[in-house]
Order: C-alpha cells, then sequence, then structure tokens
C-alpha cells in the first residue's frame, strides 16, 4: 500500500508545480512592491527556515488529498490491525501537539517577515479556508473573505501581537528543535506502527505532519479536537506567506499582480499622478554618450523627414486674417445667427427663375447713366463686375444697388467737382515750380 | 535736457541682416491663413445653388477636382511633346512630364544611369541595369549599390510612388486613420519577401551594419516582424551595431507577435530592446519612448501597463526629453482602454494641463512625431465618454485647437470629422442648450460637415430641451442633406420635429408660418401615399412610399391649422381618409378638433361634416361640443336632420 502511495506521489510532479503556482499567485494577491521589498530584505535573513518552510508548503499544495487520507487511513488502519486500541486515540493528540508546537514556532518565524502586510491581508489569510486545494474558489472571491467569522478574526490578531517580537536567533533555534522534535516523535510513533521498519514509516508519518492541512481531512475523520484544527490553519498561513517570498526570488511579482483582479481595479481606478513614476534606470550613467553611434543612411533620415513633413500638409484653409477680424470671433456667431434659413428646400428667391442670365451678367450699360468723370467710370467699372459675378443677388437686388450708387454720386458731384479742380490746380503749380 | 544728451551719446548699433529664403515671404503669409467659419472652403465656392454644404457632397466636388488634376496629368504624359514649353522660372520638375528613358539609353548601363534612374523613381530599372553592369563585368561602387539598397528597402522593392493631389490625400488619409482606429486592427505583413529589396542585400559584397539596417527598417516597414527579428539577431550575431531608428522599429514590431507571445513576454522583450541600446552606449529619443508608449497601447487592458508607463514616462524625464502630442495620446490611451476604465486615474485632465502648457510657450505645439495628430481625436473621444465634469476639460482642449493655427494637428478628414463629432456630443450631453446652438453655429457646417448621426443627436437635444427657435434652422440643415432615398428617411427625425413644433403654443407668427411651411415641404418631400403619375415610359421609377403613424399625422395637422393653412390641412385630411390603411393608430382628438373648427370657421360645413364623421367612428368625447358648435353655423335642413340623428345616438 505505501509503496503505490508513494509511487502516485511522484507520478504528477507537474500538477504539484502547477498548483502551487496557483497558490503562489492567489497568496501574492495583497503585497504591494514595497512590502515585497522589505519582505526580501528580512528573508535574507532567514533562508534556512525558509527552506524547510518551502518544503512544508510544497507537501501542503499537494493536492493529492485522497493520497493523504488514505495515508492516513493506513496509519488508523495499522494501529487497528496492531489492536493498540488505546493508542489510537493518543497518537491524533500527539500529532495535534507536535503541530501546535511547529505551528506556533513558524508563526514567530514568519510573521518577522510579513511584519509590513496590512491588516486586511491578514485577515485575508486568517479567513483562508485550510483546505488549500480550492484555490481558484478563493481567488473569484477575494473580498468575501474579508468578512470573517470572529474567531478567524481572534487567531489573526494574535498573530498580530507576534510578528511584534521578531527573535532570529533564537527562531533558528527553535526551529532546529523543532524539527527534532518532530522528528523523535514520529520515530516513537512508528515504533508503534511497525515494529520492523520504524524509520521508514517516520518519514511517511513526518510528510502528513509537514503538510499540516492535509491531515486536517484525516482529523475531521476523526473528530479529536479543535484545537488541532486551529494549529493547522495557523500552520497552513505561515506556508503561504512564505511562498510569496519564493515568488519574489523568481522575480514573477507582476505576473502574479495580473492574474488577481482585485489589482487589476486597483490600478484603472485610483488616482495616478503622471510625475509619480520611478524611472527604469536604465540610462542614468550614461550622460555624456552619443544619441546615435551607428550612423544611419541619410537616404533613410531624408526619407523620415519626408514622412513627418508629409503629415503636415493639409489643404489650404480659407480665411486670410490679420489682427483687425481676430478681434470681433463672437460676432461671426451674430451673423450666422442672422442667416436667413432656408426651410423650404427651393434655395433662391423663385421670382427671378424666369430672368435670362445675361440680365444677371452683363450690366456695362449702367455706365453710361453715371456721371463721365475718370474716376467715378473707373470705379463702377469695377462695381458692376462685382455684381455681375455674384450669384447670391436677384436682379432687382442689383439694380437697387445701382441706383443707390447713382443717387450717392448724383448728391455728391459738387464735391467731387470741386476736389479734381483743386487736385488739377495743385499738378499745375507743381508743373510751373518744377519748371 | 542731460537725458536727451545722455541719449544722443549711446552708440547707435545696425543690427546684421538676417538671412531670408526665397520662400520665408510665402511662410510668412501661409501664417496668416485660417480657417473661416462663415463661408464655404473657397474651392467650393459656386454658383449659390451649386455650393456643396454636405459632408458627401463636399467629397465628391473634391475628389472629382482632384481626377481632373489626374486626368491632366494623365494627359501630360501621353503627350510629352506638347507641354515642353519652359516658362517657368525657376524650374517646377512636377509641372512637366516624366523623362521617359530610351531603349537606347538602357542598352548601355553606367552608374549613373542607375544613379539618374533612382532620381526618377524608377528603381525596377534601375535594379536591371544594376544586374546587366554585372553582367558586363561594368563595376559599380558599393555606395550606388547602398542608396539602390535604401531606396528599395523604403519602397518595398517597387518604384517610388507618386503623389496624390492633396484633396485626394486628405481623404486617403482619413480612410487609413479610420481603419487603423478599429480596435482589432493587424497590420498586414505587405513585405515582398525575395524581392529586389532582399536580392539587392545579397549582391553586395560585405555587408555593413548600415546595410542590415536598411533591410530590417524596409521590413518593419511594411510589418514582417519574423524575418525582420530573424535578420537583427544575424547583425548581432556578427557583432555589428544597428543604428537607433531600427532598434525603435524592432520594438515597433513587437505587437505583431504571434498571439500566443503573452503580453509579459512583449514587455520583457521591449526592455532588452532599451537595454542593448543602453549597451550600444546610444540613448534613446522621442520616437523610442512613443514606440515603447505603442505597443504598450496596444495590450488593451493590462494592469502592468499602468506602472510600466508611469516609470517610461519618468525615464523620458529623467533624459530630458520632451514629450510630443503622440506620447500624451498613447497615454491616454493607455489609461483609458475602454469605456467604463480609467475615469478614476485623473490622468487626462493632467495631460490637457500639460498641452496647454505647451500651447502657451514660445514655440506653441511643434510637430514631432507621425502620430501627433491623434491626441486631440482620442482626449475629446475619452472626455465625451466620461462625467459632466469633463465638459470645461473638453472647452479648454478645444480653445487649444483653436489658438493659433493647432488646428492643422487634424490632418485628414477622419480626425477632423471625429473630433467635432465627439466635441459636439460631450455638449449636447453635459452643455446648455444657447451654448451648444452657439458652437453648433459656429463649427458647421463649413469647419465641420454635420453628418446624420449628430445631426439626428441634435434634434434630440433640441426636442428635449425645447429649442423652439432653432427648430427651422436645424430643419434647413436637414435639408441640405437633400435626402431623397429611403435609408435617409429618418422617420424618427421628422416625427421628433414634427413633434416639438405641435408642442408650441406661443405667439409669435413667424415662427408659427415657418413652423407650417416646413411641415407642408415634410409632407410633400416625404408622402406616405404619393401620387402615381401614369407614364408611357416603363423606366419612370415608382415614388418612394414613407412611413408615417398617426402621431406624426396629427402634429402635422396642428401645425399646418396654427399657421392658417387650411387648405393644405384639409387635402391632407382627405388623402388620409382614403389612404387610412396606411397609416397605424389614430388621430388624435386635439387635430380632429382644431381641423372640425377651423372649417366651421371657414364656413365650410360639408367638410367640416366629413370631419364629424370621423369623429363619430371613433366615438370621441368632444362630439358633443362639434355638435353644438356646428348647430350655431349656417346648416341645411339635411344637415339639420343628420346632426338631430347623432344627437339622438349619443344620448341613447
Amino acid at each position: 500500500m505505501s509503496k503505490e502511495n508513494d509511487a502516485k506521489k511522484k507520478k504528477n510532479p507537474k500538477e504539484e508545480n502547477r498548483k502551487l503556482n496557483q497558490i503562489k499567485k492567489f497568496s501574492f494577491i495583497q503585497l504591494t512592491p514595497e512590502q515585497n521589498s522589505k519582505v526580501i530584505e528580512t528573508k535574507k535573513n532567514n533562508q534556512d527556515l525558509e527552506s524547510t518552510a518551502l518544503k512544508l508548503a510544497r507537501l501542503i499544495i499537494d493536492d493529492k488529498e485522497a493520497a493523504i487520507v488514505k495515508l492516513a487511513r493506513q496509519i488508523l488502519n495499522n494501529e487497528i490491525d496492531h489492536s493498540k486500541t488505546t493508542q489510537t486515540t493518543i497518537k491524533p493528540q500527539i500529532i495535534n501537539e507536535k503541530l501546535k508546537n511547529t505551528s506556533n514556532e513558524q508563526i514567530k518565524t514568519s510573521d518577522v517577515q510579513i511584519k509590513p502586510i496590512p491588516d486586511t491581508t491578514k485577515l485575508t489569510f486568517s479567513a483562508q479556508p485550510s483546505s488549500p486545494s480550492s484555490p481558484k474558489k478563493n481567488k473569484s472571491k477575494p473580498k468575501t473573505i474579508k468578512k470573517n467569522s470572529p474567531s478567524q478574526e481572534k487567531s489573526s490578531k494574535i498573530k498580530n501581537l507576534d510578528a511584534k517580537n521578531p527573535d532570529e536567533q533564537s527562531d533558528k533555534i527553535v526551529k532546529n528543535n523543532l524539527v527534532k522534535e518532530q522528528e523523535s516523535a514520529a520515530i516513537k510513533l512508528a515504533k508503534l506502527i511497525d515494529k520492523e521498519e520504524p524509520e521508514k514509516t517516520a518519514d511517511k508519518l513526518l510528510k502528513p505532519i509537514q503538510q499540516g492541512s492535509k491531515i486536517k481531512n484525516l482529523k475531521k475523520k476523526l473528530k479529536n479536537n479543535v484545537e488541532s484544527l486551529e494549529s493547522d490553519k495557523n500552520e497552513n498561513k505561515n506556508e503561504k506567506k512564505l511562498l510569496d517570498l519564493e515568488d519574489l526570488d523568481s522575480g514573477k511579482l507582476e505576473q502574479k499582480q495580473e492574474v488577481s483582479p482585485v489589482t487589476r481595479v486597483d490600478m484603472y481606478s485610483k488616482e495616478h499622478n503622471l510625475n509619480s513614476g520611478k524611472g527604469l534606470d536604465l540610462f542614468k550613467e550614461l550622460g555624456n554618450l552619443s544619441i546615435d553611434k551607428t550612423k544611419e543612411s541619410p537616404i533613410w533620415s531624408m526619407h523620415y523627414d519626408e514622412e513627418l513633413k508629409q503629415a503636415q500638409e493639409i489643404p489650404p484653409m480659407n480665411e486670410s486674417s490679420d489682427e483687425d477680424t481676430d478681434e470681433e470671433p463672437d460676432s461671426d456667431n451674430g451673423n450666422k445667427e442672422n442667416v436667413e434659413h432656408n426651410v423650404t428646400a427651393s434655395r433662391i428667391d423663385e421670382s427671378d427663375a424666369d430672368v435670362p442670365f445675361h440680365e444677371h451678367i452683363f450690366l456695362d450699360h449702367h455706365l453710361e447713366e453715371f456721371p463721365q468723370i475718370e474716376p467715378i467710370q473707373l470705379f463702377m467699372t469695377l462695381a458692376l463686375n462685382g455684381l455681375s459675378q455674384n450669384g447670391h443677388l436677384t436682379l432687382n437686388e442689383k439694380k437697387e444697388i445701382i441706383n443707390w450708387y447713382k443717387s450717392y454720386f448724383d448728391e455728391k458731384l459738387d464735391i467731387i467737382k470741386e476736389a479734381l479742380d483743386t487736385e488739377a490746380r495743385i499738378q499745375e503749380t507743381y508743373i510751373q515750380s518744377s519748371k | 535736457m542731460s537725458n536727451l544728451s545722455s541719449s544722443v551719446k549711446k552708440a547707435i548699433s545696425i543690427p546684421y541682416r538676417i538671412k531670408r529664403s526665397p520662400t520665408d515671404l510665402l511662410k510668412a503669409l501661409s501664417n496668416t491663413v485660417k480657417l473661416d467659419p462663415n463661408t464655404p472652403h473657397y474651392s467650393l465656392i459656386d454658383d449659390s445653388l451649386l455650393t456643396s454644404i454636405n459632408p458627401n457632397d463636399v467629397r465628391r466636388s473634391y475628389l472629382s477636382k482632384a481626377s481632373g488634376i489626374k486626368a491632366a496629368k494623365f494627359m501630360i504624359e501621353k503627350y510629352p511633346e506638347a507641354f515642353m514649353k519652359d516658362d517657368c522660372v525657376p524650374h517646377v520638375k512636377s509641372f512637366f512630364p516624366k523623362y521617359e528613358f530610351s531603349e537606347e539609353e538602357l542598352k548601355y548601363p553606367t552608374e549613373n544611369l542607375i544613379y539618374s534612374l533612382m532620381s526618377w523613381g524608377k528603381l525596377s530599372l534601375a535594379y536591371d541595369s544594376y544586374l546587366k553592369c554585372k553582367d558586363q563585368n561594368i563595376e559599380v561602387s558599393e555606395e550606388c549599390k547602398h542608396v539602390l539598397l535604401d531606396l528599395l528597402s523604403i519602397n518595398n522593392s517597387n518604384d517610388s510612388k507618386e503623389k496624390v493631389p492633396i484633396m485626394e490625400e486628405w481623404y486617403l488619409k482619413g480612410q487609413t486613420r479610420d481603419m487603423e482606429s478599429k480596435p482589432r486592427y493587424i497590420p498586414a505583413n505587405t513585405w515582398v519577401k525575395g524581392g529586389k529589396a532582399e536580392q539587392m542585400f545579397n549582391e553586395l559584397k560585405s555587408k555593413s551594419a548600415a546595410s542590415y539596417c536598411s533591410l530590417i527598417k524596409g521590413m518593419t516597414k511594411y510589418n514582417d516582424a519574423e524575418n525582420a527579428t530573424t535578420l537583427y539577431n544575424e547583425m548581432k550575431h556578427y557583432n555589428l551595431t544597428p543604428d537607433l531608428n531600427t532598434i525603435n522599429s524592432m520594438i515597433k514590431i513587437i505587437s505583431l507577435s504571434p498571439p500566443e507571445v503573452t503580453n509579459d513576454k512583449k514587455i520583457e522583450i521591449m526592455l532588452q530592446r532599451l537595454n542593448e541600446i543602453k549597451n550600444y552606449g546610444m540613448l534613446p529619443n522621442l520616437k523610442t519612448f512613443n514606440t515603447c508608449f505603442e505597443l504598450i497601447k496596444s495590450f488593451n487592458l493590462f494592469q502592468r501597463s499602468v506602472p510600466l508607463t508611469l516609470d517610461l514616462f519618468k525615464e523620458m524625464q529623467n533624459l530630458k526629453i520632451e514629450p510630443s502630442l503622440s506620447t500624451y495620446s498613447h497615454i491616454v490611451s493607455i489609461f483609458y482602454p475602454n469605456r467604463d476604465i480609467g475615469v478614476r486615474t485623473g490622468v487626462l485632465g493632467q495631460v490637457i494641463n500639460e498641452i496647454e502648457k505647451m500651447a502657451q510657450s514660445e514655440n506653441g505645439l511643434v510637430w514631432k512625431d507621425v502620430d501627433d495628430p491623434l491626441f486631440f481625436k482620442i482626449a475629446m473621444e475619452k472626455l465625451s465618454l466620461g462625467t459632466p465634469e469633463n465638459l470645461p476639460l473638453a472647452k479648454k482642449l478645444n480653445g487649444i485647437l483653436f489658438k493659433e493655427n493647432n488646428i492643422k494637428f487634424l490632418n485628414d478628414s477622419y480626425l477632423i470629422n471625429k473630433y467635432f463629432e465627439f466635441y459636439l456630443t460631450t455638449l449636447i450631453k453635459f452643455d446648455l442648450p444657447e451654448n451648444v446652438i452657439d458652437e453648433w453655429r459656429f463649427l458647421t457646417p463649413y469647419i465641420y460637415g454635420r453628418s446624420i448621426i449628430i445631426l439626428d443627436r441634435m434634434i434630440d437635444f433640441v426636442s428635449k430641451n425645447k429649442c423652439f427657435d432653432f427648430v427651422p434652422e436645424l430643419w434647413s440643415n436637414c435639408l441640405e442633406f437633400k435626402s431623397k432615398r429611403l435609408s435617409d428617411f429618418w422617420s424618427d427625425t421628422i416625427e421628433s420635429l414634427l413633434n416639438i413644433m405641435g408642442q408650441y403654443e406661443e405667439d409669435n407668427q413667424e415662427l408659427i408660418s415657418k413652423y407650417s411651411s416646413i411641415a407642408e415641404i415634410m409632407i410633400k418631400n416625404y408622402p406616405y401615399a404619393p401620387l402615381r403619375i401614369e407614364t408611357d415610359s416603363e423606366d419612370d421609377l415608382q415614388p418612394l412610399e414613407y412611413n408615417w403613424n398617426s402621431k406624426m399625422l396629427s402634429n402635422l395637422f396642428i401645425v399646418l391649422l396654427r399657421g392658417n393653412k387650411l387648405e393644405a390641412a384639409w387635402n391632407e385630411f382627405e388623402n388620409y381618409m382614403k389612404n387610412q390603411n396606411k397609416i397605424a393608430g389614430e388621430l388624435s382628438e386635439k387635430s380632429i378638433l382644431n381641423l372640425c373648427e377651423a372649417l366651421i370657421g371657414a364656413n365650410r360645413i360639408d367638410n367640416a361634416f366629413e370631419v364629424l364623421k370621423l369623429a363619430v367612428s371613433l366615438q370621441l368625447p368632444i362630439l358633443k361640443g362639434l355638435i353644438s358648435k356646428l348647430r350655431e353655423s349656417n346648416l341645411s335642413s339635411e344637415q339639420h336632420t343628420l346632426l338631430k340623428q347623432l344627437k339622438n345616438k349619443l344620448s341613447l
């Protein structure tokens, strides 16, 4: 039986890794980069502890619960087989006691590292169901986890207290003692189970002990005591935190964040300052280096310049503005407001429809109606020219404009003649003086 | 006095003469040209009936002019001898037919021939001539080969492209941009594999770094990521140092990696490229960072994007590289990956403030990158999706756009249309009616040709806010589309316009008469039961039938009758009685009452009885009132008895 189980465990190392990764990802959610960096520092001091804890953790994450349960049953069965019923009741107690010890010790060690983690994260850790076989479920509902039962919160508070008293040296000693105690206890137990090969059985026994949470299933079945359950949970938590440390080492920080829905929402839903970045520190020491070492071929440079130049080409705009027009942009709006809006789909006065085009275009004959004075004739030639090209006016409107000019010049004729006379006189005197 | 004397002593310094290029004056003049919101573009001005106003007409008009230019060029090429007289000083190359190389000339290839072929853009012929030189053992310098390789890489082994007329370019660029802006757009690999460029590369005796770079840049320009990467690795293998633009273009093509490459992997490659720049002892430039941001933008919703972008931006600041408009446009896209996300980051406000600072600086906004014009459109798009708090930001952004000639940053038809669509949408969503209408009048139709979408939104806005004065103007805007086809008839549009006109109860006679003529035109242009004119020819298309409902018709009667167009209303009523089966629902009480009263008032008792019959068949509660009113008027004996019968029926 035991051989079969071992074989089963070895069969799926990949699956184990996958599960391990999943849990790693999950457990990493709550750590910010700054916290991580602190954790790394403390971590370096505790490498020994870690390695043992990691071993434990791997075992915990091993999802082959069934195998573990079988193993546990096997333990029990063996005991029953040997008909030492009195000891079967004792045995789980021994295991639990040992577990309690280990977990308590480990809380101390690992809490040193976890110090910077805010309370909320601790809550989530503490609230984690003790069966790590369902990490996916946890991941999908990280927020609901915060609603803890009071007892769970209590346990997390206890942890907080513990976390305030780090003592590395004593931790190491404690750790070594712990391992020794575990081993000796396992050997004692193994002797009870299998007198012929106590060492092998002891190894078997040690694995489930270190797997902590997995043993929970066994314990549940045995329904022995509540204490054991709690110690289980604690151990479980510690291991997960240690796992985080390993993540950091392997530089998978961001990958883990990416998976977590919590952080995703955070990134896009909190305020950012554009200048709050840290920089990449890539080009720090290169202040004096040239911008481009290999010279680009001039044809490609020309091509890039041309591309940029072409992007800037837009069709010409249509308002030639000087400063005068700039001052009255509001009145532009006003003009548009007063435009007669055509609501009947016919765009010009229908009354003009019968007017032949030549009456619109050829307006030269009106020149004769104006005084035969050169400046007036010159001006009116241009004015009539403009009118003949204007498509927006009806013939009557054009005639009105011409008549207005006529009356205007009639009125001012005297002034114009006088001005012309004086001009001619000035010119005469100028010519005489120049002679 | 002492002051004066001291000032006299000052030495007069004559400033040095500033050297001006012959076109500086023209440039100065061109800076005074702006957009005129009050008249159509000068190239559209025609007889007032023919001036294009709606976007479709404008487009057609511009493109037909462009095709005229092309036709002229075609004629020049076809009959070159007729266009050889050169009166231009200086000579303008593009006014003259292209030089055609005779077969005689091509028979004896030399390096000079290759150069002149290249200068006329005939790259295929240049390559052929090179091969001939090789066959005939005529020496061609490595320099010449390099130039040919560069040109072939730039033009993807084809002859260099001819420039299209500027107006066509405007729409062409818009079309491309439209395509590229689609969310799942993946640029196609158009690189000619094993083409003349690659052949030319193989012809080189010693392959320098520059030649590698040239081919790699060609490949990346036409999106051949795979081959470019292979070549790049080969180059590194031979310890050749690439130039900066080559590394930039290698960053650009990371986004074209196959789908199995994760975003993390892409970031890793990007950082690797940046490290390479560092290791080669170079410094990145603006283009480097812009391509990095563009790459991050392509990840869409990806949380590593945010911290990475901030870090990159900081790195840029550390290197004192001034960001361009495109940098900010990419950043905005990164922080606002889609509709609901990113609003809380508050980055848009910071970016617009930065742009404002840039615009107020001495040089104003400066072109630095080909993608710079994207900024205004993207920023306005994200603003239009946000909250009312975005309104001042949108106005600020628009203010920057109209400052100086910054509108030149909207450099194609797509960008300008989209920008103003988003801007007006933002205003319609969040602003007061008077402001919206002011901006509407200012922008449309000469700066922004209003699209049907925005017109629809505006009508919706006007009817919600009851802007009665604005209805005639809006209707005239609708008419500019000259839409006659069924697909262009927005029954919703007409319904909402009729609805708002029907609600008008004030006493502005001018407005009332306008409303009634609008209603008349509506039913005339878009009839539900058109008169069929019988003609002999079979070609005549059947007139279209538009969808009307009873609510629209009721409002039509109300509006017509308020404008004293009784005759028109009566004609329509008769028409309705004939075609009741085409109209869903029943006429409203108010419209029937109004019509009947108007008929009685005009002493058209017979007609009033017709309306009464309808009211009876519908069993309207207003019947009693109508009957008593009819009784007061002059009735014939038959009508009297009819009325009596009716009254008896009702009392029963």
